[in-house]
């Protein structure tokens, strides 16, 4: 039982975390919450259900290859559309925040108009999914998609480390005024920016996709991700891995309970609410955040 | 006609709670996408009252707005006295909406998710339309009254409106309040009008509604959002089949407007003469494609496509174009009539008011007006220094920006601060005006320790300030930037604000009225009263910024760099405007500059930084002749020769 | 001529004229130093100049060819700033900073004989290299600052306040290599609040006022100036004879 429960924990605490990546890299270079990420996961599991289930019939991996490629190729088309006139106008955050918005209703409400409300699954990756240990049954799928996340992830921070794009990326985050000054064309990087989101965020909508269903409001989900990345520290990599696995574990944990004969999973995602609330009030640069002073 | 009065009360519905947002979203800047959850809380608040208790309707509209209120600042002082950023604050409320929506699906008061069918009809188009009427100008009063000046000042710049003395947290508070106010009114009235409520009514996309239609119609605007959302409601309902694609509309017109015109219809205006004619364009605009989409729907089985849809955009274009030049005539002919009529209205009320004001307004008041007057061109002079820092110090991190700094300013001395660039000068007015807590040491001010106090706290003790970078509150008029300064001096309740009392506003409206008129005045400004404070030329802006710091009658005025940027006229001009201010009010003065010729000129003492340490304080003259000063400014005495 | 700017007009917004009018030019080999107060223009132009800030009007001409308001356009053609504040990424090591400085380059070769030539000016940043940046001291963030508008291997430097916040000592070594850096080709323009020390190192000068070119000429017209020397060479002029000016 305990077993079961952290996998599950582990499991979907790396999807948030692929998801949380993606909101800190936005925000750690153009400093505004990239609320239209959701959107873009869920437009990543409608690729991968086109591609496995109505067109070419693709398998798993090539799916997921597509399907992140698409994800990726979204958020850049996203970042172009809605946000890139206001970087070039130097506009408030604010704004980047209420366009991401914007894009978030739009693009969600497109589905429903086109596909419709339908929830779709996608095809199981393993034929028997299941794994018994001991009285504990373990699912193949949530140790693949912890496995594959950790794969991406850890891919990711060799990019930002040891690559050029990576360092300037970093630099970025700092003052990406200066990174331009230096030569480098800030429209390419936010570009690779977004196509690196983008394309974890694709991932995590596959393994969404798999573990639950495909639906348009789906990306409601990535609002959790999203706590999972202000917990670690909002734009600080490896807050984002921290807190999004974190919050995972803390909400399978809270799923199982029971106090005073109430289940506690109907108040899961109040629970999480709550502990951005408070994380919010007391610490709202996370566990990894880094605090700016105002200057006048 | 039936259809058409839903039409309507459904948009009067969602116009008060926009109203309400308009007020927290649009003046404050910070997003609450909850706010369904405070329409949720009054309309069940409501119903539970009518449905179970069997209430009327109007005592139950009123607990529903207490409801929401009292939630409101439950959730407000804890999220808003953190400070979050604007993203922050958004996603929290994000999660408020979602808590409020678990907890009634779960309640069994409220009947989990199956909610609560057949309630009373009690909301018609009748009181419903009464009701909006009256929020907006319930709105429109708190807009105009000292309170609402304070929370636009806040929306427009936190940190300027810091430096008046405003406080943020229970200005935002207030504004949140009203706001879910009107949100839960709106919910209450939406119960009885759709006859049954249920959590999954007060979804995102009602959020969505109402948060579209206050950007779409203009942050800082109240006509701005009631068109927007009438027109949000109305426009699906003309096109058919557009339903589902209603929400797409709202998200795609978010990112539109905000990426190419992001103050939105009316952006930080009103509807007013001037621009009435945009709105017949859009109405012009909304009625024509109605009209062209319908022929077209009728006529595209008996023609070809094509001729049908050429007819239908012809016909269009006429009617948005006979609408728009229909509105330009109404314009004219109103312009001609408006003015005079209410030219002709204020004349009675002036008269009525002059009438009445000896019967209705208290003696007792009229006494404290004089004494307020009486005391604030009242002037203490006493030999202690105004001033004392001893002793101070800041670091950030590795860095000493101030390193055991002394110095004392005397009364009504114009006291200097020199030193090179990056040398802490603003660092010493950011921690005398408490904006940087100390690392250590003292400030003391007229005698009282004042370190350690928040930032409003010492601004109302007597310490204005003016800033490197201009910092007004810029779509405001130069009056307003004056008068929202003078909040210390009203003295009417947040109930007289609301509806205008005129026996309470508006005595004390005329005073700061001519308080803020006579500042204007004494820095040169009064014929640009009405002009709005950002398309002021630089010079002037930086003579607003003072006059609006003395608008809080300080007892020690710090100007930082206040001649940066000017030309030698215009610094000349404010060098005799600080000598004017300085002679008639006594007033202690402390001034960064850079430009020597105005620090020689009127300074009667000077401390010089470098380092963050003082290296050097005397006269002018007693500076000048310091060698260490020397070495700070030129450098020390090697020679290079020039590249060849 | 290396650079040549012709009647340069920069607002900030609708109502701020930053710079008006500005002509100037900068001919290969020379040291021209900009000198005014704060909020004269001088930054601005610096910022203009690498292409971050839009002008309304005037032509800037760089190597012959026209001018582009893109800094990665600026700096391909040879140009590099040093900003004001220094503004290193502190976040990143001192090689990682240095690396940024290259960007533009793929000529592994030279970027490693640029890194020696640095060592050379700065020695003690070979010692410093996997330290971040920032934790030097500032005038070692002043050094890799220069040494990182250096890796692009600029025709044109930008040095903006160079020695904002340092001690007479540090500010005479920034000077130094500054005259070392010109003595090896680079061409620099730079701006400075210490007037006497750039017009001491420089071969012509220019005064900007409210945004406008007042004066001009070479580094010794303009201290024997007195206009100049009243407004911007201290406190007092007779000092300034016994500091040994003239």
């Amino acid at each position: 039982m305990i077993l079961q429960t952290i996998v599950t924990g582990l499991s979907i605490g790396s999807i948030y975390a692929l998801m949380a990546v993606g909101y800190s890299l936005v925000f750690s270079v153009l400093n505004f919450s990239n609320f239209a990420h959701g959107a873009v996961i869920t437009l990543g599991a409608y690729v991968a259900w086109a591609v496995m289930t109505q067109y070419l019939h693709l398998p798993f991996l090539p799916a997921l290859i597509v399907s992140m490629l698409g994800a990726g190729i979204i958020a850049f088309i996203v970042e172009r559309v809605a946000y890139s006139t206001l970087r070039h106008r130097r506009a408030p955050s604010l704004y980047l925040m209420i366009s991401a918005m914007g894009v978030s209703i739009a693009l969600q409400n497109v589905l429903y108009a086109t596909i419709g409300a339908n929830l779709y699954a996608l095809p199981p990756i393993f034929t028997q999914d299941s794994i018994q240990f001991g009285t504990a049954v373990i699912s193949r799928m949530d140790i693949f998609a912890f496995v594959f996340s950790i794969i991406a992830i850890a891919l990711l921070t060799v990019v930002l480390n040891y690559t050029k794009v990576g360092t300037a990326i970093r630099a970025a985050s700092h003052d990406s005024e200066m990174v331009s000054v230096l030569g480098v064309n800030l429209d390419v990087l936010v570009a690779v920016l977004f196509l690196l989101a983008g394309s974890l965020g694709g991932m995590a909508g596959v393994f969404m996709g798999v573990k639950y269903m495909v639906y348009p409001s789906m990306g409601w989900i990535t609002n959790k991700a999203y706590i999972g990345a202000v917990i670690g520290g909002l734009g600080s990599l490896p807050g984002a891995i921290v807190g999004g696995i974190l919050l995972g574990l803390l909400e399978a944990i809270v799923s199982v309970s029971v106090v005073g004969g109430v289940h506690l999973s109907t108040f899961r995602d109040v629970f999480s609410f709550g502990i951005l609330a408070l994380l919010l009030i007391f610490r709202p640069t996370g566990l990894f955040g880094r605090y700016v002073e105002e200057k006048l | 006609m039936e259809y058409a009065q839903a039409i309507f009360t459904n948009a009067a519905i969602y116009i008060i709670a926009t109203m309400g947002l308009a007020i927290f979203t649009g003046y404050t800047g910070l997003f609450s996408l909850g706010h369904a959850a405070f329409m949720a809380i009054g309309g069940y608040a409501a119903a539970i009252l009518t449905y179970f208790l069997g209430w009327p309707l109007m005592p139950a509209l009123i607990v529903s707005i207490i409801a929401s209120v009292l939630v409101s600042l439950l959730i407000g002082y804890p999220t808003l006295r953190a400070r979050l950023r604007s993203d922050y604050f958004a996603i929290a409320t994000l999660g408020f909406g979602e808590a409020v929506k678990v907890l009634f699906e779960n309640l069994p008061l409220t009947q989990g998710a199956r909610g609560l069918p057949g309630i009373e009809k009690l909301a018609g188009p009748m009181n419903t339309a009464v009701i909006m009427v009256i929020t907006i100008w319930l709105c429109r009063n708190f807009l105009r009254s000292n309170y609402g000046r304070k929370i636009i000042a806040i929306g427009q710049d936190p940190v300027a409106a810091e430096m008046i003395g405003i406080k943020l947290l229970p200005n935002q508070m207030l504004s949140l309040a009203i706001s879910a106010g009107f949100a839960g009114l709106s919910g209450g009235l939406l119960a009885h009008y759709i006859t049954f409520i249920q959590p999954a009514i007060f979804n995102m996309d009602l959020s969505s509604l109402i948060t579209a239609g206050v950007v779409c119609g203009g942050m800082g605007s109240l006509t701005g959002p009631f068109v927007a959302v009438a027109l949000f409601i109305v426009i699906p309902e003309l096109f058919r089949g557009l339903a589902l694609w209603r929400l797409v509309l709202y998200g795609v017109l978010l990112v539109v407007i905000i990426n190419f015109r992001p103050k939105g219809l009316f952006g930080y205006e009103e509807i007013n003469l001037k621009n009435l004619p945009k709105l017949f364009v859009i109405a012009g605009l909304t009625v024509g494609l109605t009209v062209g989409s319908s022929f077209y729907n009728m006529y595209k089985a008996y023609w070809s496509t094509l001729a049908s849809l050429a007819v239908a955009a012809l016909l269009a274009l006429a009617v948005t174009f006979g609408i728009a030049l229909l509105g330009r005539g109404l314009v004219w002919i109103l312009s001609r009539i408006l003015p005079p009529f209410g030219r002709w209205l204020r004349r009675i009320s002036d008269a009525l008011y002059t009438r009445f004001k000896t019967v209705f307004v208290p003696v007792k008041r009229q006494q404290q007006h004089a004494e307020m007057v009486k005391k604030r061109a009242s002037v203490s002079v006493t030999g202690q220094p105004v001033l004392n820092v001893r002793g101070i110090t800041k670091r950030f991190g590795g860095v000493v920006a101030v390193d055991e700094l002394d110095f004392c300013v005397y009364p009504g001395e114009i006291h200097g601060l020199i030193g090179p660039n990056g040398s802490g000068k603003t660092t010493v007015f950011n921690l005398i005006s408490g904006v940087y807590p100390l690392t250590s040491g003292e400030i003391q001010f007229n005698g009282g320790i004042i370190s350690g106090r928040l930032p409003t706290e010492i601004v109302l003790d007597g310490i204005t300030r003016t800033f490197q970078n201009i910092r007004l509150f810029g779509s405001m008029t130069v009056l307003e930037n004056v008068q929202t300064a003078l909040h210390t001096t009203s003295d009417y309740s947040l109930a007289e604000a609301f509806v205008q009392w005129p026996w309470g506003v508006r005595p004390t409206e005329e005073r700061l009225y001519q308080e803020a008129y006579n500042l204007l005045e004494e820095v040169g400004l009064s014929d640009l009263a009405h002009r709005v404070a950002n398309t002021l030329p630089y010079g002037l802006q930086r003579k607003l910024e003072i006059a609006r710091a003395l608008a809080l009658n300080p007892g020690l005025l710090l100007l930082d760099e206040p001649a940066a940027g000017m030309n030698p006229k215009e610094s000349q001009d404010l060098v005799d405007l600080i000598r004017h201010i300085h002679d008639t009010r006594h007033l202690t003065i402390i001034l960064i500059e850079h430009h020597m010729d105005v620090v020689m000129s009127i300074c009667d003492r000077l401390t010089v930084l470098n380092f963050g340490s003082k290296i050097a304080e005397g006269t002018p003259d007693q500076v000048q002749n310091n060698p260490m000063v020397l070495e700070a400014y030129l450098g020390d005495k090697v020679e290079y020769a020039p590249a060849s | 001529m290396l650079l040549r700017v012709d009647g340069l007009n920069v607002f900030y917004g609708e109502a701020v004229h930053a710079l008006r009018d500005v002509s100037f030019e900068v001919h290969p080999g020379e040291i021209v130093s900009i000198i005014g107060a704060n909020g004269a223009g001088k930054s601005t132009l610096m910022w203009t100049l690498i292409g971050l800030l839009k002008p309304k009007s005037g032509k800037i001409i760089f190597m012959d060819k026209p001018y582009v308001p893109a800094p990665h356009r600026m700096v391909s053609e040879g140009m590099a700033l040093v900003p004001e504040r220094r503004r290193l990424f502190p976040n990143l090591t001192v090689r990682e900073n240095l690396l940024l400085g290259s960007y533009l380059r793929s000529d592994r070769a030279g970027i490693t004989q640029d890194e020696e030539y640095i060592f050379s000016l700065f020695p003690v940043l070979k010692e410093r290299l996997g330290q971040y940046a920032g934790t030097l001291s500032g005038g070692q963030q002043q050094m890799v600052a220069i040494a990182r508008g250096l890796m692009s291997r600029p025709k044109l430097l930008l040095l903006d306040e160079p020695s904002l916040g340092l001690s007479p000592v540090l500010t005479n070594q920034v000077f130094e290599s500054i005259l070392e850096i010109a003595s090896k080709g680079t061409t620099i323009l730079l701006v400075e609040q210490n007037a006497l020390k750039s017009l001491k190192i420089s071969n012509r000068a220019y005064v900007l006022e409210v945004g406008q070119v007042m004066r001009e000429g070479t580094g010794e017209e303009m201290l024997r100036d007195p206009a100049v020397q009243a407004a911007y060479l201290g406190v007092k002029q007779h000092k300034l004879v016994e500091t040994g000016v003239d």
